[in-house]
């Protein structure tokens, strides 16, 4: 979904790095939940940021930059964690999961009464890595094509591996909050 | 539209993304089946606990000075990446260097590192104020906020002052100052929030020179971006208080911080 820049020279100038490094916060929110650790975070936004700017003239001036830098950010992630032999293993895929009766079943109810920011993030960790991506470019407001173009998959995937994704995390939060309840916190 | 597609549309009714008749038909929806309606809620409030609370993890000004100074500078001065680990202590290197050559006495004045600190702490502050930090701990009673800390750090901040009436403790969390985890409290001084952020001194970039600019009390404030600033040093630890609080007021916690010790 991301062109050519009609313009190679434009790649280069100040404006569109400028531009790109106005993310900075968003994708080193991104990393740090693909991580789990600030300085590795660190190393892959800048290492995303380098690739970005030699890769730039793929960038097509009227489509969505942040969703470029995040696809960009991803790509390295993953191939850090192929070139890592003795890394963690890759975390079960939202795609391996039997979801079937998910979207049909009667819900059981979530109302975040008692959930901590650092129980949410906790949680989010414990996420396969995709069902964390899904949730975070939701929240980041990419369309379902531009998060499709992240995760490497069909634009037509993302409504239910978002529905999966948050379905997950709720029942991960719904260990947090009655163990608080209980104890008064 | 049955339970299934009103379930999966959400995040995109949520974000206006719908067309009006696949709206309005997922709205009849959901007033005619009551789990489909429970499931609503459901999703509501993860979207807003997302939204409130979840850590954004900003990027630190460490990483920003990087990355403006590599990709932002003129070509001729744009270099390879460096070991991350030898930037910050070349950077600040560089800083003193300049401002000596300048003619800045770092013993006598309060020149680029406590400017440095001031920056950093006053990044850290508004991070906290954006909600892009939310307070990992909210308590007001210390003995829950100190412990909290246990495991996170690997110092323990000796915080005795419990907060008052005038200076209320509202928890605490974990910031990055300088690339380094810290403790951070943060009081309340009527409307204002006040961060209290206690370091180990011998991470502080420049030591000697920043150790030497640190007083023994708090007794002298600084301004920095239209904040106040309050530094002081007591043991192997570094104390910094910011807000947008008068200094005399923050001059005031300090003392009450210190002499509870």
């Amino acid at each position: 979904m991301w062109g050519r820049r009609k313009d190679p020279e434009d790649a280069t100038d100040a404006p569109f790095r400028r531009e790109a490094l106005t993310h900075v916060d968003a994708l080193h929110g991104f990393a740090r939940y693909l991580t789990g650790a600030d300085s590795d975070a660190d190393d892959l936004v800048q290492e995303a940021y380098a690739r970005a700017f030699a890769a730039s003239k793929q960038y097509l001036p009227e489509s969505n930059l942040k969703a470029w830098l995040f696809r960009i950010l991803r790509n390295v992630f993953i191939d850090r964690q192929r070139r890592d032999a003795n890394g963690p293993l890759a975390p079960l895929s939202i795609d391996d999961v039997d979801d079937s009766a998910l979207a049909s079943a009667a819900p059981s109810s979530f109302d975040g009464d008692g959930v901590t920011s650092s129980d949410l993030e906790t949680a989010m960790l414990a996420l396969p890595e995709t069902s964390r991506t899904v949730i975070l470019l939701d929240l980041q407001g990419l369309e379902e094509d531009e998060a499709a173009a992240v995760l490497g998959c069909a634009p037509g995937t993302i409504k239910s591996r978002l529905f999966r994704a948050r379905a997950a995390l709720r029942e991960l939060l719904k260990d947090y909050a009655p163990v608080r309840r209980l104890h008064g916190l | 539209m049955d339970c299934r597609t009103t379930r999966l549309l959400f995040s995109d009714a949520q974000n206006g993304r719908l067309a009006p008749d696949d709206l309005k038909q997922r709205q009849l929806h959901l007033r005619a089946c009551d789990p489909c309606s429970q499931a609503e809620q459901s999703e509501s409030a993860l979207t807003r606990v997302l939204r409130d609370r979840l850590p954004g993890h900003p990027a630190f000004a460490a990483l920003r000075n990087r990355l403006e100074a590599r990709w932002l500078a003129s070509p001729r001065r744009a270099s390879l990446p460096r070991p991350r680990s030898l930037l910050l202590p070349i950077g600040v290197a560089a800083a003193l260097v300049l401002a000596m050559a300048l003619g800045f006495s770092m013993g006598k004045r309060r020149g680029d590192p406590m400017a440095l600190l001031g920056t950093e702490a006053v990044n850290d502050h508004l991070r906290m104020l954006e909600g892009e930090t939310p307070l990992q701990v909210l308590a007001s009673d210390l003995h829950q906020v100190k412990p909290w800390f246990a495991g996170k750090l690997d110092f323990a901040p000796p915080i005795t002052f419990k907060g008052d009436d005038d200076y209320p403790l509202l928890g605490g969390q974990v910031a990055r100052f300088l690339e380094r985890r810290v403790a951070c409290f943060v009081f309340a001084r009527r409307l204002h929030k006040i961060s209290l952020f206690v370091v180990p001194k011998q991470d502080l970039a420049g030591p000697r020179e920043i150790a030497a600019s640190f007083a023994t009390t708090p007794e002298q404030s600084f301004a920095s971006r239209g904040f106040s600033v309050v530094s002081w040093e007591k043991g192997e630890l570094a104390y910094l208080l910011v807000s947008d609080v008068n200094s005399a007021e923050l001059l005031e916690l300090g003392r009450r911080v210190e002499s509870s010790h």
